[in-house]
């Protein structure tokens, strides 16, 4: 009878140390969870803000480029404002390159743009920015209005 | 019979209540410590960087500078740095620009750079006034407002800190 008793002791002390055991655990692991979530934070929005300026920074390049070819070459043919346009890149580049200009020089350099129609048309531009293990690229089509 | 089960009961239910207040003794103990880790560990509220205005960028602005001494063309804030950098483009050509685009709108501009001179990497701010541009002397109220580039040229790289609008 005694030793039954006894038994039973032991079970119920048992769902004590576990429950204990469980809650030190738990409290553990909210303890040592690390605190960077702040940086990580501040990171994205870094990330997210470089990612649109570099958008942003090709398309300002690329409409800086075009009303300068429209002013130096006023009464040109497509065919003749498509190589100013170059042109004028190319000093642009080999002046200040943006390195997170992505792909952009390297369409203007090799011509693949049209400019038809008062429109210049460059296709599959991209634009990335990384911090650490994240990355963001953004893929994007430009079409300018030529300035008069 | 059944009334001696019952008493039997009862008693087990008299004798685990110590037991019982002891459990909720100890669950208050764990939302105590709970809280308070929580509380320790909440992430200090920050302001996250604007997308919007990244079109009022201060770096996207074209200004009309010499480059090299030049005919002057319009160029990027952001590539008139880079040349500043590398004493293509002067300062002080730079700096005239930004006080123009002060006006009752955008009616501040701080600019920081790390390789600047003392902790804050401060380099210049102004405000809008009636009588003129007005120096800025408590340029840390505008922290959270800073927009960060970097800038990276040859062997160039600094990381500069900006801001246009309202004070």
């Amino acid at each position: 009878m005694l030793i039954k008793r006894k038994k039973g002791q032991i079970a119920f002390l048992m769902i004590f140390v576990v429950a204990i055991s469980l809650s030190g655990s738990a409290l553990l692991m909210m303890a040592s969870f690390s605190e960077d979530l702040n940086f990580r934070s501040e990171e994205i929005s870094q990330l997210s803000y470089q990612a649109k300026f570099n958008y942003l920074y090709v398309q300002a390049q690329s409409k800086l480029i075009l009303s300068q070819t429209a002013k130096k070459c006023p009464s040109c043919s497509n065919e003749q404002l498509k190589q100013k346009f170059i042109e004028i890149s190319n000093e642009k580049e080999s002046l200040f390159r943006y390195e997170s200009s992505g792909n952009f020089y390297g369409k203007t350099r090799n011509g693949n743009f049209t400019i038809q129609n008062n429109e210049l048309k460059m296709e599959n531009l991209f634009v990335e920015s990384a911090a650490g293990e994240n990355k963001i690229k953004k893929t994007f089509n430009l079409i300018l209005k030529i300035p008069q | 019979m059944i009334s001696k089960n019952r008493k039997g009961q009862l008693g087990k239910i008299i004798v685990s209540l110590p037991i019982l207040i002891l459990l909720v003794i100890i669950m208050g103990a764990f939302v105590f410590l709970s809280i308070t880790f929580s509380g320790l560990k909440a992430p200090a509220e920050q302001s996250a960087v604007s997308l919007a205005d990244a079109k009022e960028n201060l770096l996207l602005k074209t200004p009309v500078l010499s480059v090299s001494e030049k005919e002057p063309e319009e160029i990027l804030v952001y590539d008139a740095i880079t040349l500043m950098y590398e004493e293509k483009i002067k300062e002080t050509e730079i700096t005239s620009f930004f006080q123009s685009l002060l006006n009752e709108e955008n009616n501040c501009y701080l600019f920081f750079d790390s390789n600047a001179i003392g902790t804050s990497n401060f380099v210049f701010g102004y405000k809008y006034t009636i009588t003129g541009p007005e120096e800025i002397l408590n340029y840390n109220i505008y922290e959270e407002k800073l927009l960060t580039n970097t800038i990276k040229s040859g062997e160039i790289q600094r990381e500069i800190k900006h801001y246009l609008g309202p004070c």
